[in-house]
């Protein structure tokens, strides 16, 4: 996994891009300053594509190299990272929805994912036991959903 | 003892910080430099650690709205060149 490449790194249109983008005032400065703080913390990021949601703002990336800012709502691909002792992770409620997908390809069911409610016994185990984890300990959920009688495509 | 008329800033926290070798090794040497406890050091280099991020927290916040104040293509250039140093690091 790289690392986010610093500034100076960036391919200069990549720089004006974000230059342009953070001139949008539907971007806290708050939650800019939490960035900001993330990218202190020398973060590993995924190879292919990846997001992180900063409340007013999802900040988007390719490998070592930030691309976007996405207002919120706006919706982004890739996987979901939060940040837990300098490494970047996914979201454990991202990483439920993204399981859930995974689960309904490989058993050809596509229809949309039922909702996960906080209070959702599964959703809990899921928080506590998987969510230091990464995006490769799918099965784990699958295993946790096995024990617990779960189905995710249940309505 | 702790009495409770000593100010809370005053009360002390023993706590066990990991540190690695090469830091231990400076921790020391600057200790041994300026006669002080190696304790003593590494609460003022965590003091003035948090004053600086305070700090740069403050140049953040007021360089950001220099940024989406500016007018000038030039000032928004500039100060945005700045910003994204800043938000992404150099």
């Amino acid at each position: 996994m790289p690392h986010l490449e610093t500034w100076q790194k960036l391919p200069p249109a990549i720089r004006q891009h974000l230059i342009d983008r953070m001139r949008d005032r539907h971007i806290s400065i708050a939650d800019l300053n939490e960035l900001r703080i993330w990218v202190e913390s020398h973060p590993l990021v995924p190879e292919g594509e990846w997001y992180k949601d900063f409340a007013s703002f999802k900040i988007c990336g390719e490998g070592p190299y930030p691309k976007t800012f996405l207002l919120s709502g706006q919706p982004a691909e890739g996987e979901s990272l939060c940040v837990q002792g300098g490494r970047a992770v996914e979201k454990p409620t991202v990483t439920r929805a993204v399981t859930v997908a995974a689960l309904q390809a490989k058993s050809g069911d596509h229809r949309p994912a039922r909702p996960i409610r906080r209070n959702n016994r599964l959703a809990q185990v899921f928080d506590h036991k998987l969510m230091r984890r990464t995006i490769s300990d799918r099965n784990r959920f699958l295993k946790v959903a096995e024990r617990l009688s779960y189905n995710p495509f249940e309505r | 003892m702790y009495n409770g008329a000593m100010p809370a800033s005053h009360k002390v926290v023993r706590q066990t910080v990991g540190l690695p070798a090469d830091t231990a090794r400076q921790v020391r040497s600057l200790a041994k430099q300026r006669r002080l406890s190696a304790n003593r050091v590494i609460v003022e280099l965590v003091e003035e650690g948090i004053e600086a991020q305070k700090r740069k927290q403050k140049e953040f916040f007021e360089l950001a709205e220099r940024f989406r104040a500016a007018t000038d293509p030039e000032d928004v250039a500039r100060l945005g060149d700045d910003l994204g140093r800043m938000v992404f690091g150099h």
